[in-house]
C-alpha cells in the first residue's frame, strides 16, 4: 500500500495518484530506511530490505500530534544523494554522524528513543512557523539529509538546535526575503552537491553557508523540484549499474525457468561434443531418405526382399493353431487396437482372418477398447467379401464394446449373450443369432485370437481368460509389442504370435500367397535401413564432434536424452 | 465413519472377488458376478464423465473467448456431429461408418506414422558407442533390426538364428524378471488397499 503524503490515505500498489485527494504519488522523492539505510522509493510504507517502517516518527508522531506527521514528511522528503557510490556504502555509518534534519527540528525521533518532552515539540513547532529550519548548518538543505538515519544525536541536541534555531530570526527572514532568487540556486547547489560532501556538511550544527530549502517551512509544500519539473537527485543514481542487475537477474531467471523448458536440442552436453543433436540439414536429408526409402519400392514394385522370407517359430506355431482348428469351429476374435496401431496389424489381420474363413471357421468378434468395434466391423466385412458368401450373424458376428477392461474379461465366462444382449452391427438380440446359439461360452470356441495394438491387452486376456478358462490364444500384434510376450509364448501360453508387417510376409508366406504384407516387404525393408544408417551417421557425427577425452570421461555416466527417447 | 465404511466395503468387495475365483460355489459366483457387472457400469460411467468434463472444458474456452477456443471450437463441433450421427443411425449406420473410416480412421493413421520419423532421429541420437554399455545396445539394436526385415537372409544368412536367440535368451529372460516384478507389486498393491495401508477412495 502507498501512503499519500497529504492525507495518509493508503492507495494501492502502483498508485500514482491518491485516490482520496488526487496528490501525484510518484514524484516524490527517495527514503532512507532507518535501519539499514538501504534507499527505498517515496512510497513505500516498509523497507523492501529489512521492512522496516521507513517513517517511524510519522507513526508515533501521528498518535501524539497529528499536525506533526506532514512536516514529518516534509522534512523526510528531503531529496537525498544516493548515487550508488560510496555514500551508500556510508550510509550506515552517517546516522552516526550527523543528525538527520528532523532530528535537529525536534520532529524525528531516533529509532527506539522516547518522545521528546511536549515543550520541545511546540518550541519546535514555532521555530517552523518562523520559518527556521531546524538545522542552520551550512550545506545541509533539507533535501540532503536522510530524515531516518540511524543513530541521531541525542534529544539534547535537539532542543538546542531549536533554540539555536530561535536565536536567529533575522537571518532567516533576510533568508525568506531572498526567496524569490534562491530557488534555483539553493536546487542548483543541491544537484551539484557530491555525495561525498553530505556527510561533511551534515556533520556539525553549525549554521550551513548554503541556503536551505524554500519553502520547507511551509506545510504541504512540495519540493522546488517537482514543482519545476526538475529531475529528482534520486535519479542521478549510476543507471548502468542498477541495469546490469536487472539484467543479470533477468539473465538468471531466464536461464533457470526457459532453458529446460526449450529441450534437449538447445543444450549441448559436454560429453556429448558437437554431433549430439542432428541439425536442421541432417534431419531434412534423413527423412527424405526415409521417405524414398518407402516410396520407390511401392512404386516401382519389386520382390527382392519379399521373394526369400523365412517364417519364425513364433509365427509357424500361430499359422499350425489356426490350421489344426476343425471346419465349423467358432473362433473368438478380441480386436484390442486403435486406428492408429490398427493399419501396422490390418494386413497380418487379413492373413489370418482368410486363413480362418477358408478353413469354414465361424468368428465372433467384440472388443474391450472404445474404438474397436468399428475396426472389426470393417476387417469383418472386407474379409467376408474376399471369402464371398458369408452371412453376418451365421459364419461371423461382431458383439461390440465393452467398458471395464479386466473386469470385463472376468465376465466373459458367464456367456457371451449375457455380457452382450445386444450385437453391435443390428443392434438386435445376440442370443436370436446362431452364431451366438451355437458358441455361447468361451469353453465352447476352438481358439481365441487378440489383435493387440501393444502388449497389455493380450497379456490381459492371457491373465483373465486364458489362465482360468484354459482358452487357447494366439496374438496377431505389433511388431514391438513382440518381446514382452514373449515370455508367454515360450511358456506355452501363447500357441503363436504374428507381429507387425514381418510377421504379416512370414504368415503370407506359408499361405503361399502374396499380400500387401509381401508386396510391400522391400519398402519395409529399406525403412529398417535407414534407422540403421542413421543410427551409424549418429555415431560418425558424435566421433567427429567430440570434444577433449577427460571431459567426455569427466562425466560418463550422464544419461544420454537421446537413450531416454530411445526407451 | 463415512471413511471406515467407505473402507470396509471396498475391502469386501475385493476380498470376494478374490474368492469368487478360487471358491466355486453358486452363491459366491453370483455375488462377484453382481459386483463385476457394477465395475462394468461404473466404467461406463467413467466414459460418460469424461465426455462431460471435455464439453465443460472447451464449452468455457469458447464461452470466455480463451485465445485457444479455435481448436476448442472444431473439437465441440466435432464431437456434437459424431454424437448426432451414432445416436441417431447406430454405430454401425453408414454415416458414422463413413465419418469413422474416412475422417477419424486416417487421421490416427497419420499421427501413427509419424512415429517412424521420430524413430529416425531417435535412433541417430540413441546409438552412441561412448561406453561398452551403449556399444553392446547399439551392436544388438542393429541385429535385430536388421533380423527384423522380411527375407533378412538375403543380407546374412546368419541373422534369423541370431535373432531367435536374442529374442528366446536374453530378451525372454529381462522379460520374465518384469513381469514377476509387476505381479508381485500388483499383488503388494492390492493387499495394501485390501488391508486398509492405502486408502486411495478415501
Amino acid at each position: 500500500m502507498i501512503r499519500c503524503p497529504a492525507c495518509g490515505t493508503d492507495n494501492r500498489d502502483g498508485s500514482k495518484f491518491c485516490a482520496s485527494c488526487g496528490e501525484e504519488l510518484s514524484a516524490l522523492p527517495d527514503v532512507i530506511c532507518p535501519n539499514c539505510g538501504t534507499q527505498n522509493p517515496a512510497l513505500n510504507v516498509l523497507c523492501y530490505d529489512c521492512l522496516s517502517p521507513l517513517h517511524p516518527e510519522e507513526e508515533d508522531a501521528a498518535g501524539e500530534d497529528p499536525e506533526l506527521a506532514p512536516k514529518e514528511i516534509d522534512a523526510s522528503e528531503s531529496e537525498v544523494t544516493e548515487p550508488g557510490t560510496d555514500e551508500s556504502t556510508e550510509q550506515p555509518d552517517l546516522p552516526e554522524e550527523e543528525p538527520s534534519l528532523g532530528e535537529l527540528v525536534g520532529t524525528e525521533q531516533p529509532e527506539g528513543a522516547p518522545l521528546p518532552p511536549a515543550e520541545d515539540i511546540a518550541e519546535t513547532d514555532q521555530s517552523l512557523a518562523a520559518g527556521v529550519d531546524g538545522s542552520d548548518q551550512p550545506g545541509v538543505p533539507v533535501a540532503q539529509e536522510p530524515a531516518d538515519e540511524e543513530a541521531p544525536p541525542d534529544q539534547e541536541t535537539e532542543p538546542q538546535a531549536a533554540e539555536g534555531d530561535q536565536g536567529d530570526p533575522p537571518e532567516s527572514a533576510a533568508q525568506e526575503s531572498e526567496l524569490p532568487a534562491e530557488p534555483k540556486e539553493s536546487v542548483r547547489t543541491e544537484l551539484e552537491t557530491d555525495a561525498s560532501t553530505v556527510p561533511e556538511e551534515t556533520e556539525s550544527i553549525e549554521p550551513s553557508e548554503e541556503p536551505r530549502e524554500p519553502l520547507d517551512s511551509i506545510e504541504g509544500a512540495l519540493p522546488l523540484e517537482n514543482i519545476m519539473a526538475l529531475p529528482h537527485r534520486s535519479e542521478s543514481p549510476d543507471p548502468v549499474k542498477s541495469g546490469l542487475e536487472e539484467v543479470e537477474r533477468a539473465t538468471l531467471l531466464g536461464h533457470e525457468l526457459l532453458v529446460p523448458r526449450l529441450g534437449e536440442e538447445t543444450r549441448r552436453p559436454a560429453f556429448e561434443g558437437r554431433g549430439a543433436v542432428p541439425g536442421r540439414g541432417m534431419r531434412a536429408f534423413l527423412y527424405i531418405l526415409l521417405c524414398a526409402a518407402i516410396v520407390v519400392p511401392l512404386v516401382v514394385g519389386g520382390h527382392w526382399f519379399g521373394s526369400s522370407i523365412t517364417p519364425r517359430e513364433c509365427v509357424r506355431g500361430a499359422f499350425e493353431a489356426i490350421d489344426a482348428l476343425p471346419s465349423g469351429s467358432t473362433v473368438l476374435l478380441a480386436v484390442e487396437c486403435d486406428p492408429a496401431t490398427a493399419d501396422e496389424v490390418e494386413p497380418a489381420v487379413a492373413a489370418v482372418l482368410d486363413h480362418l474363413l477358408e478353413r469354414k471357421v465361424s468368428i465372433v468378434g467384440l472388443s474391450t477398447v472404445p474404438s474397436g468395434p468399428p475396426v472389426a466391423l470393417q476387417w469383418l466385412e472386407e474379409a467376408a467379401q474376399r471369402a464371398g458368401g458369408l452371412a453376418y450373424g451365421t459364419d461371423y458376428i461382431l458383439l461390440g464394446y465393452l467398458p471395464g477392461e479386466e473386469s470385463a474379461l472376468r465376465r466373459m465366462p458367464q456367456g457371451l449373450d449375457v455380457v452382450f444382449p445386444r450385437d453391435y452391427a443390428r443392434r438386435q438380440d445376440a442370443s436370436q443369432y446362431l452364431l451366438i446359439q451355437r458358441a455361447n461360452r468361451l469353453s465352447s470356441m476352438g481358439l481365441g485370437i487378440v489383435i493387440g495394438g501393444d502388449h497389455v491387452h493380450v497379456k490381459r486376456w492371457l491373465e483373465q481368460v486364458q489362465a482360468p478358462v484354459g482358452l487357447p490364444l494366439l496374438a496377431v500384434m505389433t511388431a514391438s509389442a513382440e518381446p514382452a510376450l514373449s515370455p508367454y509364448y515360450r511358456s506355452g501360453q501363447l500357441l503363436g504370435m504374428v507381429g507387425g508387417l514381418p510377421g504379416a510376409a512370414e504368415y503370407e508366406a506359408l499361405r503361399q500367397r502374396v499380400g500387401p504384407a509381401s508386396e510391400s516387404a522391400d519398402a519395409q525393408a529399406l525403412a529398417y535401413l535407414v534407422v540403421v544408417v542413421a543410427g551409424l551417421l549418429g555415431n560418425v557425427a558424435f566421433l567427429l564432434g567430440r570434444r577433449k577425452p577427460e571431459t567426455a570421461d569427466a562425466s560418463p555416466e550422464r544419461p544420454d536424452s537421446g537413450e531416454r527417447a530411445n526407451g | 465413519m463415512k471413511k471406515v465404511l467407505a473402507a470396509a466395503l471396498g475391502t469386501l468387495a475385493g476380498l470376494w472377488v478374490l474368492a469368487d475365483t478360487f471358491i466355486d460355489l453358486p452363491i459366491v459366483d453370483r455375488i462377484g458376478g453382481i459386483l463385476l457387472d457394477g465395475a462394468l457400469i461404473v466404467a461406463g460411467s467413467a466414459l460418460m464423465l469424461g465426455l462431460l468434463n471435455l464439453l465443460l472444458v472447451h464449452g468455457r474456452r469458447v464461452q470466455r473467448e480463451d485465445p485457444r477456443r479455435g481448436p476448442s471450437l472444431v473439437l465441440l463441433v466435432s464431437l456434437g456431429i459424431t454424437l448426432l450421427l451414432g445416436l441417431l443411425g447406430g454405430p454401425a449406420s453408414p454415416s458414422f461408418e463413413w465419418l469413422f473410416r474416412y475422417v477419424y480412421y486416417p487421421i490416427q493413421a497419420t499421427i501413427g506414422s509419424l512415429l517412424a520419423f521420430f524413430i529416425v532421429t531417435a535412433a541417430y541420437r540413441a546409438f552412441r558407442l561412448r561406453t561398452w554399455e551403449t556399444a553392446v545396445l547399439t551392436g544388438v539394436a542393429i541385429i535385430v533390426l536388421l533380423a527384423q526385415i522380411p527375407g533378412s537372409a538375403r543380407l546374412c544368412r546368419y541373422l534369423p538364428p541370431l535373432r531367435d536367440w536374442v529374442f528366446s535368451v536374453p530378451v525372454t529372460a529381462a522379460m520374465r524378471g518384469i513381469i514377476m516384478g509387476t505381479a508381485l507389486g500388483t499383488v503388494t498393491t492390492g493387499l495394501r488397499l485390501l488391508f486398509w495401508v492405502d486408502q486411495p477412495y478415501t
